[in-house]
């Protein structure tokens, strides 16, 4: 390099135009006639002008990859979400199942719920979630029925069907066989117990059963009585009239003599249910009804079959004796009283409690005692009471009253016929079940209102 | 030829990580058996049984062994038992004797104190399990659904 321009013979060095290694030899014109070729700035203006459409592919190629890499990730993380939230809402489902085989019904509809808000989109948790004897559902779950995967048709088939029983309505279309056996035995005029190996829905027993034994119960049906109450009995051994339904069985059992049936009707403390029970047992099953009168007779007698005393009851013993307990362990005593049935100890527990203890037991204490007003106070769904539709049959009115819980009420229930209240007199209960006598002269369509205490849960005609 | 021999390369760790979680992980899921528990014999406090977590509700068959959950308390998240009934099934209890489908199920101890009952159509995605003194089975806690099954046991004693 000497520092003058062209000399060293590297083209552009100079910074002007080189040609045929010569620099400068085009720089004067006239002196060579120019050639297209060699016009100034062509080839390099070409080699640009390539060099830009070469960068212009790369960069749209690039634009294009990225844009395909971001709707990629977009894709990605939607799907990685939707299966995050479909597999906490399978826990959540798996979880609301645990609780309620453990009797936690409050938190099994919250841990059900939880799910449904996590996939809303899933049959299973809207079904898991939703209360099927409410009227409000039943469009929700026939559009359900529309939209549903081939696989969750059954499941919302069978809900269908439940939600018309419950609110005694017809039956819709799109039940699965082995439910529609057992809807139609619930609702047929002379119900019998449905024979096919078809399996049905758990649900569908649950509702079924009750019904089923209801009728047996109301026509004398003693087959029927005996299976339905046998079917309940092992379907859910832990039902709230589980006493009921053992007393059923085994005053219905040729194999159980006196001794062993007073053991059954112990069990049930409250005298005057218990003789109205042993009652209609022995109008049911006569060849038993020496037995049962026996049995019935020793309860008269006795007062109360169990006796209560705290010398022999432990757990009263246990009570008396918690007055120098922590709160804590006093709490847990009368969680353990409500466990056993005895909603009388844990009430004596409760009342001597401070208030923070006092308020945890309360919605356990309210159930296990029956008190539907005061659970409601709270305003939550599960607690609100509900009725089924009710049904005129016979010149009587009957319906069941609970809540989502399965509370058995024990709150008063007033029942108006015409604006006209039915006598207390008039008025059975079983469990959650209500049966009123309709005065004689009752229309053909009564105005009924149901109140329990001053609320209203049931208003309307009621056909035969 | 290189790319060939990367995208084989991942392939072949996909491969095994997958092996190993479905073939190598299993083999070590245990469970222990709780100290309090009793309801079914032959099963010793703390000692670790095999489980095979996982299993498909169609594959569990009467006579599997399985360890199911009744609920959130500790002392019910960890409970043993058979299962002698499968959905369709009809349990009843006849004489203290537990029967499915009319045949006796090899149960070890009756039923105390239950007059006769059922049948009962064990419903669908449900199980009939029993254990030895009927405690924390489906006589005392009714059909199981699958989502309250933890899993098989692999090994009984």
């Amino acid at each position: 390099m000497n520092g003058k321009p062209g000399v060293s013979g590297k083209p552009g060095v100079s910074g002007k135009p080189v040609m045929n290694g010569k620099p400068g030899a085009t720089s004067k014109p006239g002196v060579s006639k120019p050639s297209a070729a060699s016009k100034p700035g062509t080839l390099a203006d070409e080699a640009m002008s390539r060099l830009r459409l070469g960068n212009w592919l790369s960069l749209s190629w690039g634009a294009v990859q990225l844009i395909a890499a971001g709707v990629l990730i977009v894709i990605g993380v939607g799907f990685t979400w939707s299966g995050i939230q479909r597999w906490r809402a399978g826990n959540a489902l798996d979880h609301a199942t645990v609780l309620r085989l453990g009797g936690n019904r409050s938190a099994a509809q919250m841990s059900a719920r939880d799910a449904r808000d996590l996939m809303p989109s899933l049959p299973a948790t809207v079904l898991a979630a939703s209360d099927l004897a409410s009227a409000e559902i039943t469009t929700d779950l026939d559009l359900l029925a529309q939209r549903c995967p081939v696989a969750d048709r059954a499941a919302v088939g069978a809900a269908r069907g439940i939600n018309a029983v419950l609110l005694g309505k017809p039956l819709p279309d799109g039940i699965p066989d082995a439910d529609l056996a057992w809807f139609k035995a619930a609702t047929a005029d002379k119900p019998k117990l449905p024979t096919g190996e078809d399996q049905p829905f758990a649900a569908t027993l649950t509702v079924t059963l009750p019904r089923l034994l209801a009728a047996a119960w109301r026509t004398g049906d003693r087959a029927l009585l005996s299976d339905s109450a046998g079917a309940l009995v092992l379907l859910q051994p832990r039902h709230p009239q589980r006493n009921e339904l053992q007393l059923v069985l085994a005053a219905l059992d040729a194999k159980w003599d006196k001794a062993k049936l007073l053991q059954v009707a112990k069990a049930i403390t409250d005298a005057p249910r218990r003789e109205a029970l042993l009652g209609r047992l022995a109008a049911i099953a006569p060849d038993r009804a020496e037995v049962i009168a026996s049995v019935a007779a020793a309860g008269t007698v006795a007062g109360r079959l169990d006796t209560g005393a705290s010398a022999n009851d432990p757990l009263a013993l246990r009570v008396k004796n918690a007055a120098g307990r922590s709160p804590a362990e006093r709490e847990t005593l009368a969680r353990h009283c409500l466990e056993r049935g005895r909603a009388e100890l844990a009430r004596q527990l409760h009342d001597a409690l401070p208030q923070e203890f006092q308020a945890r037991l309360r919605v356990a204490l309210l159930s296990a005692e029956g008190r539907l007003i005061q659970l409601a106070e709270d305003q939550k769904p599960e607690h609100q009471p509900r009725v089924s539709a009710p049904v005129n049959d016979l010149g009587l009115l009957s319906f069941h009253l609970s809540n989502r819980l399965g509370t058995i009420p024990t709150d008063p229930v007033v029942v108006r016929v015409d604006g006209v209240p039915v006598a207390p007199a008039d008025i059975n209960r079983q469990g959650t079940l209500v049966v009123a006598t309709l005065p004689p002269k009752t229309g053909v369509a009564p105005m009924i209102q149901i109140l329990l205490g001053t609320r209203s849960v049931f208003s309307g005609e009621v056909k035969p | 030829m290189d790319v060939i021999k990367h995208w084989l390369g991942i392939a072949f760790l996909i491969a095994a990580v997958w092996a190993f979680v479905v073939y190598v992980v299993p083999l070590t899921r245990r469970v222990s058996v709780p100290q309090d528990y009793t309801d079914l014999e032959g099963l010793k406090p703390y000692e670790g049984y095999g489980l095979e977590v996982g299993v498909p509700p169609d594959a569990l068959r009467p006579g599997d062994g399985v360890c199911y959950r009744l609920g959130q308390d500790a002392d019910k998240q960890a409970c043993f038992g058979w299962i002698i009934a499968k959905p369709g099934d009809r349990v009843a209890i006849v004489g203290g004797a537990v029967k499915v489908n009319g045949n006796d199920a090899a149960v070890k101890n009756p039923v105390a104190n239950q007059p006769d009952s059922g049948p009962l159509l064990v419903p669908a995605g449900h199980v009939y399990v029993v254990s030895s003194y009927h405690r924390l089975d489906s006589v005392a806690f009714g059909p199981l659904p699958e989502a309250a099954i933890r899993g098989r046991l692999s090994e009984l004693p």
